[in-house]
């Protein structure tokens, strides 16, 4: 169980790290425009155990995006996205509850739910982050095109980086 | 109560979700700049818009009180023309420091009731006895003249306006000095009739009347009309000239009553003076 959670704590402060250290500086240009961020810190979240409570959950949101808007320098941006997505987190998971309903213990992974259904989860959970992401970055709903734009873009080449850090370390 | 614990505790992820998202927001707005730029502005551009739109409203509500101190700025300010100074210089040779002293002021009333078609027309202005308004007060406009004050009551006043078969209002030639008495016959309110200018005197078309000062109810110099007509009867001794009224009375709102600080002065020295003879 302790093993458990500093195995949570850990992910947590690694995706941070990975986030804010690595894919923060990674820039694609691309012609003029800036389209594209990656995104993978909201794995973090994502997959963190089913049976956790949603207000803990929440409030684990709240630190880790804080953490990531101080090294981005945009307080309260992050932030606000992932609290977003801890969240919608438990609606979508009702929406794409299996017929036989989730294991007690089970992490909404790969490893307990299998590639397909993961990838749906993953692709619903990181296009809503983008979305409620780009929206505060802009602040404003006047470039709701930029706002898409951005959010079509970052959303490609994040799902492409999450998939590979779970082929990686196929986290339970 | 219970119910509403009941709820809070149902619903308490949205709740918590929803305080921490405007946590997020104050904290948004307060450390980025470009966001508090872009919350500043669109709230402004809010505020702004409803500021404006109340402002336009409230102004035309407002607007008699604004003319109403915008006339009592003229009536003070017209006192202080030199014109309407008593000028001490020539015959004082010292008097303190004051070389001019005030010999007219101006009393701004509103025109309540007025008529130009009758034969005698009465105008009504909202200024009596309680502003300081005395019988035989001269009453004037921005640009001419309007009449003498006639009764006097309380709080009302009537004038003889300049269209009555009773008003005989002297003025001068502006260019000549040479003076007659405007009288009106009836015609039109934009037209009078100037008498006893005699015939050797030259009258142009065009020429400036302005009012004289001997009668001491109107302060010299006040633009009346203008010379439209002037004909030269033979075997008549004086022109007959028509005179087109600078103002219109038709259209008067705001006067000023013409308050003569020395008037007593005058008519007793006047009546003294009679008594000589």
């Amino acid at each position: 169980m302790t093993n458990d959670i500093l195995k949570y704590i850990g992910r947590i402060v690694f995706l941070t790290l990975l986030q804010v250290l690595i894919f923060k500086q990674l820039h694609f240009p691309l012609g003029t425009f800036n389209y594209i961020h990656v995104l993978i810190y909201p794995l973090a979240i994502i997959t963190l155990p089913i049976r956790i409570p949603r207000n803990f959950l929440i409030l684990i949101a709240f630190v880790m995006g804080m953490a990531i808007d101080l090294f981005y320098n945009s307080i309260g941006v992050h932030t606000s996205a992932l609290v977003f997505t801890a969240f919608i987190r438990a609606h979508v998971l009702n929406l794409l509850e299996p017929r036989g309903g989730y294991n007690v213990n089970a992490s909404p992974t790969r490893y307990f739910l299998g590639m397909n259904w993961f990838i749906r989860y993953l692709a619903i959970m990181v296009a809503l982050h983008l979305i409620f992401y780009f929206s505060m970055e802009v602040f404003t709903f006047v470039y709701i095109q930029e706002i898409l734009l951005k959010t079509i873009f970052s959303f490609i080449f994040s799902m492409v980086f999450i998939l590979l850090y779970q082929f990686l370390f196929n986290p339970k | 109560m219970q119910q509403f614990f009941a709820i809070l505790v149902k619903y308490s992820a949205f709740f918590l979700f929803a305080l921490l998202e405007l946590l997020c927001f104050y904290l948004i707005v307060q450390y980025n700049d470009s966001q508090r730029d872009i919350f500043l502005n669109s709230s402004n551009l809010i505020t702004g818009t409803l500021a404006k739109k109340y402002n336009s409203a409230v102004t035309l509500i407002r607007l008699p009180k604004v003319l109403d101190s915008l006339q009592m700025e003229n009536g003070r300010l017209m006192a202080e023309l030199r014109r309407n100074k008593y000028s001490l210089a020539d015959t004082t040779t010292r008097v303190e420091d004051t070389l001019y002293l005030q010999q007219y002021s101006f009393i701004p009333a509103r025109v309540v009731s007025n008529s130009i078609t009758l034969h005698n027309n009465i105008i009504t202005i909202d200024k009596g006895s309680t502003s300081g308004i005395e019988q035989n007060m001269g009453v004037i406009m921005n640009d001419g003249v309007v009449g003498v004050v006639d009764q006097v009551g309380k709080y009302y006043a009537t004038v003889i306006s300049l269209l009555n078969s009773k008003s005989n209002t002297s003025v001068a030639l502006k260019s000549s000095g040479y003076f007659g008495n405007l009288v009106w016959n009836d015609s039109d309110p934009l037209h009078m009739s100037l008498e006893a200018i005699p015939k050797h005197v030259p009258v142009h078309r065009g020429d400036t009347l302005v009012t004289t000062g001997y009668s001491a109810i109107y302060p010299s110099g006040i633009m009346v009309g203008k010379v439209e007509q002037a004909a030269l009867e033979p075997g008549n001794n004086f022109y007959d000239i028509t005179v087109r009224l600078n103002n219109d009375l038709a259209n008067v709102q705001y006067v000023m009553v013409v308050k003569n600080l020395l008037k007593e002065d005058r008519s007793k020295t006047e009546k003294e003076g009679n008594h000589d003879q």
